[in-house]
């Protein structure tokens, strides 16, 4: 199989190994960067007795390195920023917002289950931000324990480069937010052996 | 060659399978344990009286199972406490067991000629809870427990009762029948971790918290261990884990420490589980002086820095509860070198009470008048009674155990214990002989 059509091929089935027992398929270094949108599905936490308003849509991006073997399973780590919600907060004269936001840092591991359709799933860490505005300004971190699963679909767009849609669940589990992601992917083939 | 493909990418599948399922398992069960609805329209109506206190007194003592020992154990200790607001004091009967770290909590009323109790039971191994209501007839200790000096010996109060899961009406037997007074001879402290008991048990209130400060004795504290932090701004306030977090606290958005945070801001935005504010340390010690029972304060401080804060709170309060005749120790907690350090910079620390977790020495140096070994180092008799005989008091913690509790209870020689399951420990210490 030429290798300017094996990248395509390469996303559904593995390369098949050469006669000899020994050998095997081509290996690669895949790298992922997208960005779009993330609306938080999760309750959002605010103050009890005041008048608040809470956004839920936010900005969000991820950046991902896979390895991408000689058979169906990948593995790779994930990284990139979403934010969860933000509030604004009324009560007598004083206004307070609240922005909260997190950093995923996950072993990912995928399978392409069509020619073009692939499911992502992994776990690791979120470092979950609040920035707070109120009678004075503070942000904190904590790390949280945490979740992805994703769906994309890949459209290729020449040997190295594909673009891809990707549909993605996020869920930091210990501070119970969890978001929807749509996000515009660009995937590129760094280096094959 | 084929078959081995095909070999690869089921394997591969049912990894990813696998892992996806890892993922979605990650989602976790809820449990709770919400304290059932009591109403009881015969406890409720006009005719129910408050008990009075040699009723109250005459009752308490260890009582034989007769029925429901399957569900509760072959003996049960009977206890009052009481907390108090501005208007009113109320009573309650709380009864302790061994058997999966059961307890009850009751009021009680004279209803006619009998006597009856209205509250519920709760398992603290599990998230099993249910209404209780007992009665003592007239025939079985009423007459005598109304009267102005009963002679209560063996057999002569029973309280007939019922029992049930959830808010279900109970409709179970359950049987308890006095054998004996409760022990009293030599006073064992029973001290409460997180100011009673923790969160992560789903009890009826938070830990740390004014509603766990009033709650404590009826868990069978007759002491509390406090867990204290400073807010950004200095404040001392109850609580006890690094983060603000989701077991301890209502969702608001903030995460990270409570020292990054003023105490107007944590006032304004954090609320416990029970929906209680984080109570100041000063919040804390008022209520435990002025609407408790309890006897014992450990304030232990889980910050690195000075004490000055929480000295100033600990004289202030020890002389308001001198001033209205409540016999209270209140002790600054020395667990590691660097309290002791900042112990003993504080210019008056050889009047402060403390309670030093640390050896016989850093005792001597701190001049502590409690010493709290753990209880993993043993009974240590000798050195228990070298530390009795220079008249301080020696604690052990944690003990969670029943096994351990009724060694240490029956086989030591502490004047104290600390523990997460207080119930457990007065059940053990109430019903030596």
């Amino acid at each position: 199989m030429g290798f300017s059509s094996g990248w395509a091929m390469a996303q559904t089935e593995a390369e098949p190994p050469s006669p000899d027992s020994t050998s095997r398929g081509t290996y690669a270094l895949v790298a992922y960067i997208g960005g779009g949108m993330s609306r938080f599905v999760g309750t959002a936490g605010s103050p009890p007795g005041f008048n608040t308003s809470i956004n839920r849509n936010s900005p969000s991006g991820t950046f991902r390195l896979m390895w991408h073997p000689d058979h169906l399973l990948r593995v790779g780590i994930e990284s990139g920023w979403t934010g969860f919600y933000k509030y604004k907060v009324q009560g007598g004269t004083y206004t307070a917002k609240l922005n909260h936001t997190a950093t995923p840092i996950l072993i990912v591991f995928s399978m392409p289950v069509t020619k073009r359709l692939s499911l992502f799933a992994g776990t690791g860490t979120y470092l979950v931000t609040s920035y707070l505005d109120y009678v004075g300004k503070v942000q904190s971190s904590a790390f949280s324990l945490g979740f992805m699963a994703s769906a994309m679909y890949v459209v290729p767009l020449s040997e190295r480069v594909s673009l891809a849609g990707e549909f993605k669940w996020l869920n930091a589990r210990e501070t119970k937010d969890t978001s929807l992601s749509l996000q515009l992917m660009a995937i590129w083939k760094l280096y094959q052996w | 060659m084929e078959s081995g493909k095909n070999g690869k990418g089921r394997w591969n599948t049912a990894v990813f399978v696998m892992i996806l399922w890892l993922v979605v398992s990650g989602c976790e069960p809820k449990y709770e344990a919400p304290v059932p609805t009591a109403a009881w329209a015969t406890f409720d109506s006009p005719k129910a009286v408050p008990l009075n206190g040699v009723s109250r007194t005459f009752m308490e003592g260890v009582y034989t199972v007769t029925d429901g020992a399957d569900q509760f154990g072959e003996q049960v200790a009977l206890k009052w406490s009481y907390v108090t607001s501005i208007t009113d004091t109320t009573y309650y009967l709380s009864v302790f067991c061994a058997k999966d770290i059961t307890y009850f909590v009751c009021a009680g009323k004279k209803f006619n000629n009998s006597l009856i109790f209205n509250g519920y039971w709760r398992k603290v191994i599990n998230a099993e809870t249910g209404i209780a209501r007992f009665t003592i007839n007239d025939q079985h200790g009423a007459t005598q427990l109304l009267s102005g000096s009963p002679q209560i010996g063996k057999g002569d109060i029973v309280l007939e009762g019922k029992w049930g899961n959830g808010d279900a009406v109970p409709a179970n037997s359950v049987v308890f029948s006095y054998l004996r007074p409760l022990y009293k001879s030599k006073p064992l402290e029973i001290v409460g971790q997180r100011s009673g008991g923790q969160s992560s048990d789903h009890l009826p209130v938070a830990e740390n918290s004014i509603g766990m400060i009033r709650y404590a004795s009826r868990l069978g504290s007759t002491g509390i261990e406090m867990n204290v932090r400073l807010t950004s701004d200095g404040i001392p306030v109850l609580y006890h884990d690094n983060t603000l977090n989701l077991s301890l606290i209502q969702k608001n958005g903030l995460v990270g420490s409570i020292e990054d945070y003023s105490y107007q801001q944590i006032n304004t935005f954090v609320r416990l589980i029970d929906g209680e504010s984080i109570p100041t340390l000063n919040d804390a010690l008022n209520a435990v002086v002025y609407s408790t029972d309890i006897r014992f304060v450990v304030i232990d401080t889980q910050y690195i820095g000075t004490l000055e804060a929480v000295r100033q709170l600990q004289k202030e309060y020890l002389q308001k509860a001198l001033d209205i005749g409540r016999d209270i120790q209140i002790v600054i907690g020395l667990p590691s070198e660097d309290k002791v350090n900042a112990f003993l910079a504080l210019p008056d620390y050889a009047s402060a009470p403390a309670l030093c977790e640390l050896s016989m020495e850093d005792v001597h140096r701190t001049q502590a008048v409690v010493w709290g070994p753990r209880w993993t180092l043993g009974t240590q008799d000798a050195e228990v009674a070298q530390i009795q005989g220079e008249g301080r008091k020696a604690f052990v913690w944690t003990l969670d155990d029943p096994l351990y509790v009724d060694q240490f209870v029956n086989q030591s020689n502490f004047d104290g214990i600390l523990s997460n399951y207080p119930s457990v420990v007065a059940y053990y210490h109430y019903v030596k002989q």
